[in-house]
């Protein structure tokens, strides 16, 4: 207790005088197309973009693309997987996930990245355990910049909440970039719509 | 005690190797400024963020109260550390009590500024640092170089010869994509089996009491979603007010620091995942003390982009180890200072004053302002060199006294032109190290002044 309050009354005696907190303006998005600014800014980063108009088509669109994956799980309605996720007990249990097929919500597109919220996910490792990952969004969620994604989504909804934005990397070893650090090392992001 | 200066002799003595340390961070600062280019409203988000970072400086007790609140009805469990002391002994406290024996940690300048790895190593704990470069640099039981790009001062060669050693990779292997798959492998087993795993903070959001961890690895949300006790560090000038500000933040760092226009993961944790245990640290760490400082109290608003290292003319060329710091480069120097005045009043002098890191601060920190300030605090608290003391006393007395500056001048110019090369740039003479003297004049600018207004 004792080095609370002494952090707090050295706060106290230190701090500066009152400084007014800015409002954020709105500010212009470009004129482009935000699909195309979104597609474009994901394979700057090493994803893959895919439109499908009918979520119908995630199935064979998965199958067509990651043939003969032993382990498979989703949690997008429609698609299931190899694997139940109900039936898997503890995270560890998902060290041999090949494929993980997630629904998102918010995706932005200044930065590509896609908004996951913890309450749909049964196990926090489902993104980052994987070798390979899909994220769902729809094309309605589709927003410009970082400063209207989060007037969308409630960051507190759930205890963990993150944007992906592409595969996991690492630039450590000289500047060289290699896709697929501890994470995925594949990440295709599908809208549907 | 070994000064700035005689350490970067040491790196620049591989000029090869500097020329590439230089590019390679140059390479760095481009992509930036190409990323910067892309948004059209750089600047404003700017002083948005130095704005929000004053106005959190001014209202720190009270955001600091607000966050504590709120991440206890999250179910966090929030501890204060006045120094790196307390913080080691609250989590070791917390370790020993369950039981862990090995802990993942992935980026935190803070643990490295409290010297957290060696304090639980020696209580029979493992503590395995799982970014990339914090792994390559804590096998070769170096320091991290840099704060976003830890082991920038290593060839791949380099980390091929470590690799081979301590993760028996091939000998002479040097592929970057072989050399990280490797690492890879070897940190999937420690992430499978660690008891706790330790994260640093990027933003601790006060009217929620949540925090956001900012890697590109994953490593910091594997880690804390494998093991079943997450324990997060953060100074305390980490807070920011609302979640809406975030969105100016998180443009500016990655953006800053690498030229990504986000890092690839953005995690936001507000608690444990069910049947797990999160605690918070909150650290001072001299940080209160700084923030009495009115000249100074501004290096608090740094987010640790790492933007002023890769732009800095003389960290690109002396290397991040030569600061000696945890925290090296102009935010480093300005920083150090601070925390021990005596230990680091050598880097407040490694600058050049050009001002660029100022330039690509995403939080306007007036970097080389306060660089020049700190000169002024180390000569008057009188940790200046001997020979740096006594030569400035005495120019000083030159100056003021006009009689002697002229008889002294004319002196120079002789003494310039008769002495010996050997004489002339003998140890004694630092300035003309790497540098010819100018060759003396025919006339002094006061001859020719009052040869002219004879006319």
């Amino acid at each position: 207790m004792s080095a609370r309050e002494d952090i707090l009354k050295s706060v106290r005696r230190n701090k500066p005088e009152q400084s007014p907190l800015p409002l954020v303006p709105e500010f212009d998005k470009p004129a482009m197309d935000l699909v195309k600014i979104f597609e474009d800014n994901l394979l700057k980063i090493g994803g893959r973009f895919k439109q499908l108009t009918n979520p119908d088509m995630l199935k064979p669109f998965i199958e067509e693309n990651y043939p003969g994956l032993r382990m498979i799980v989703s949690n997008v309605q429609g698609y299931e997987g190899t694997h139940k996720l109900s039936s898997i007990t503890k995270a560890h249990d998902l060290e041999n996930l090949d494929l993980a097929v997630l629904q998102g919500g918010t995706a932005v597109a200044e930065n590509a990245s896609i908004w996951l919220s913890g309450d749909t996910l049964p196990f926090r490792a489902l993104p980052v355990i994987c070798q390979h990952l899909v994220l769902v969004f729809n094309r309605g969620d589709l927003v410009y910049n970082m400063h209207e994604a989060y007037q969308k989504i409630e960051i507190n909804r759930s205890t963990y909440g993150a944007f992906i934005a592409g595969p996991s990397k690492t630039a450590d070893i000289e500047q060289s970039l290699v896709i697929g650090a501890h994470g995925p090392k594949s990440m295709i992001a599908v809208m549907l719509g | 005690l070994i000064s700035h200066a005689e350490n970067a002799e040491k790196f620049i003595a591989d000029e090869p190797r500097t020329n590439w340390h230089d590019e390679t961070l140059w390479f760095v600062r481009v992509k930036r400024d190409a990323a910067v280019k892309s948004v059209p409203e750089w600047e404003t988000l700017r002083e948005l963020a130095s704005q929000i970072k004053a106005n959190v400086l001014a209202n720190l007790d009270t955001y600091l109260e607000e966050f504590e609140r709120h991440a206890k009805t999250n179910g966090v469990i929030v501890h204060w550390a006045g120094n790196a002391r307390e913080h080691n002994e609250i989590i070791y406290g917390i370790l020993s009590e369950k039981g862990v024996k090995k802990m993942v940690k992935s980026k935190s300048m803070l643990t490295e500024e409290c010297h957290l790895n060696p304090y639980l190593e020696e209580r029979g704990i493992t503590v395995v640092d799982t970014d990339l470069g914090e792994r390559i640099v804590q096998l070769r039981k170096e320091m991290p170089s840099h704060i976003v790009l830890p082991a920038v001062h290593l060839k791949k060669e380099d980390i091929g010869e470590t690799f081979h050693q301590h993760l028996g990779t091939e000998k002479g292997a040097s592929d970057p994509d072989y050399l990280a798959a490797a690492a890879r492998k070897h940190l999937r087993e420690q992430f499978m089996t660690a008891g706790a795993a330790l994260t640093g903070v990027n933003f601790a959001i006060a009217e929620t009491g949540g925090i956001v961890v900012c890697t590109n690895e994953g490593n910091a949300d594997l880690g804390v979603a494998l093991a079943p006790l997450h324990i997060a560090s953060m100074g305390i000038e980490k807070i920011i007010p609302k979640t809406g500000h975030l969105g100016v933040f998180l443009r500016l760092l990655a953006r800053s620091a690498t030229g990504q226009p986000s890092t690839v993961y953005t995690s936001h944790y507000h608690g444990p995942e069910r049947a797990k245990e999160m605690h918070l640290v909150l650290v001072d760490m001299g940080r209160t003390e700084q923030l009495g400082r009115e000249d100074f109290r501004k290096s608090l608003y740094c987010i640790r982009c790492g933007a002023c290292m890769n732009t800095c003319p003389v960290f690109r060329r002396s290397g991040g180890h030569s600061y000696n710091a945890i925290v090296p480069g102009p935010i480093g120097s300005i920083l150090s200072p601070g925390l021990d005045l005596k230990k680091y009043s050598a880097l407040p002098f490694a600058s050049t004053l050009c001002g660029s890191c100022t330039d690509v601060c995403p939080v306007k920190i007036d970097i080389h302002q306060q660089l020049y300030k700190w000169r002024q605090i180390v000569a008057k608290e009188n940790e200046l060199p001997v020979f740096n003391k006594i030569f400035m006393k005495a120019m000083g007395y030159v100056f003021a006294h006009p009689l002697l500056y002229r008889i002294t001048a004319s002196a120079g110019k002789w003494i310039v032109r008769i002495t010996p090369r050997s004489l002339l740039y003998s140890r004694w003479n630092i300035w003309g190290k790497q540098r010819e003297l100018p060759p003396a004049p025919k006339q002094s600018f006061r001859t020719w002044w009052l040869n002219n207004n004879k006319q």
